[in-house]
């Protein structure tokens, strides 16, 4: 333990609200939050052509979603139906896919 | 040449009133960052119908004026009655604080928050990052005109201590930084009055009075051992920052580091003098104080009560340790009650603290109990804390809070005892 003698004086002096500390931990995590990537105009146009195209010839893709923690990769063929975008996996499933997220588009 | 640390320090001026101009666009085109006057004659002050209708902060239009901070808000409006009145935001200015913080921690390689308007921060020297720390200062008070409207000054020296010093002087320079290199600290110092010698309080007054002290060099010059035997552990510091010493060192992780302790405080719109009132609101700071403790993971094993008397004069703090660590109200009331009922003379109570201390991990590890089910009231805090935080201190609280003597309704919507 540190004494006024040999310690951080200003440590044991300062005046710091709780409330300051919660709030700086909070704006902390802020900053180190992901964020999605900017995607410039012709990354966006060639992920739109290489999807369009594997939903009309019916060809499976490989479509990386953000997610704040760790990005989420799926593979499936792609099928427009009700307005939305669903993934045939391989196993069966069809999931939706929140286009919002898609970062990338590949063909598998 | 060995490379040192110039050690900074930043004071934001008048900063609440700072920030409430800087964020109202109708004052925001006329001010000048080396021009004070050209901001609004502007107090920040609590509630005028509570005991926190003084003023918190004054713009320096104001303070030029004749307002000053602590003063009646009555009297501030007597001697400025073009004062512009406003109340506290508290949120806000922690957001401010934490964001201008943030700049100053990005700029250098080490920082230290100090208070909510003051940090420290270092720079090597000499180096070719910093050239010139006057101009790298310069840069950082224009750099934070520049984003937050407000105003700072800043000292640099060799140690903590002489930065805040050269900080004063910094208050009375034009360009708002003043350096004292290591060189020229003592000539720098010792002039000054022994008043002005920060972090003494009272003892500046000993120095006077017990030694004939006037400046800062008549305390360098009295030997060690006399301040010692006067001021004890205190009379070796106050010798070294009278010969420009300090050892104080950085904790970058200042804010991260486990707590030492919990502890709040809360003044009351009026003196209590029945128990059963100040059992109340005993119960409501233990709450908040075991809130913290169990947010952070932690658990106490000595709880304290602090208690200040009618005219803020006067009262007692005792605190006592307990076999196990807790953070559970239900099993520090009883303590904080006893030591209530052995130390309050029955005098009128204007403020109460609550603490709780000698901290360790609140392990998963449980001390069951024959008298009742612990992972159950664990669980039942659990809730309690949860519900807390996504709808607020008052979405759940104990009905002896709806009684007169409650305060937790009103205290929910402050910061610091301002409004937030």
């Amino acid at each position: 333990m540190t004494t006024i003698r040999d310690g951080n004086i200003f440590e044991a002096m300062r005046i710091l609200l709780p409330e300051h500390r919660t709030t700086a931990e909070r704006y902390r995590r802020q900053r180190a939050r992901r964020r999605p990537p900017e995607l410039f105009e012709d990354e966006l146009a060639e992920m739109q052509y290489v999807l369009s195209e594997a939903i009309e010839q019916r060809r499976p893709v490989r479509l990386t979603l953000f997610h704040p923690s760790e990005d989420v990769v799926i593979e499936g063929v792609p099928e427009l139906r009700g307005g939305r975008l669903w993934l045939w996996q391989a196993d069966g499933n069809r999931v939706p896919v929140d286009y919002r997220r898609l970062i990338r588009v590949e063909v598998s | 040449m060995a490379i040192e640390w110039i050690v900074g320090h930043i004071d934001m001026q008048s900063f609440y009133a700072s920030v409430e101009i800087a964020s109202n666009s109708r004052w925001a085109d006329r001010r000048q960052l080396e021009v004070d006057h050209t901001d609004p004659p502007l107090a920040v002050t609590g509630d005028p119908k509570r005991r926190s209708g003084i003023v918190l902060a004054a713009s320096p239009t104001a303070k030029h004026a004749g307002v000053d901070t602590a003063m009646r808000l009555g009297e501030a409006l007597k001697v400025c009655p073009r004062l512009i009145t406003v109340r506290p935001r508290m949120q806000l200015y922690l957001d401010v604080s934490v964001r201008i913080h943030e700049t100053v921690r990005m700029t250098f390689p080490l920082y230290e928050p100090f208070s909510v308007d003051e940090c420290f921060f270092a720079l090597p020297w000499p180096s070719e990052l910093f050239p010139d720390p006057v101009a790298v200062a310069r840069e950082l008070r224009e750099r934070i005109w520049d984003q937050f409207r407000i105003r700072c000054r800043i000292g640099l020296a060799p140690n903590k201590w002489c930065a805040k010093m050269a900080n004063k002087r910094a208050k009375k320079t034009p360009g708002g930084v003043v350096w004292w290199p290591k060189d020229r600290v003592l000539d720098e110092l010792h002039p000054l009055p022994v008043t002005e010698m920060w972090g003494l309080r009272r003892r500046a007054e000993v120095l006077q009075e017990r030694f004939g002290c006037q400046t800062i060099g008549d305390v360098a010059r009295v030997p060690v051992g006399r301040l010692r035997a006067v001021c004890g552990v205190w009379g070796e510091v106050i010798h070294r920052w009278a010969n420009g010493i300090d050892y104080s060192d950085f904790n970058p992780d200042t804010m991260r580091v486990p707590h030492q302790g919990f502890s709040n405080r809360m003044t009351l719109p009026r003196d209590y003098y029945e128990r059963r009132d100040v059992m109340v609101v005993l119960l409501e700071l233990l709450d908040e104080v075991c809130e913290r403790a169990r947010r952070a993971g932690q658990a106490g094993r000595r709880v304290g009560i602090g208690m200040t008397y009618e005219g803020l004069t006067g009262g007692f703090y005792r605190a006592k340790t307990i076999p196990q660590p807790s953070n559970r109200p239900e099993e520090l009331y009883p303590t904080l009650v006893a030591l209530l009922d052995r130390h309050w003379d029955g005098s009128g109570v204007r403020a109460v603290s609550v603490s709780l201390d000698m901290l360790m991990q609140d392990t998963t590890a449980i001390q069951l109990s024959l008298l009742e089910d612990v992972p159950r009231r664990k669980r039942y805090w659990q809730a309690v804390d949860a519900v807390h935080s996504r709808f607020g201190e008052t979405a759940v609280m104990r009905a002896s809070s709806l009684l007169p003597a409650g305060q937790i309704r009103e205290r929910s919507q402050k910061i610091g005892g301002h409004w937030a």
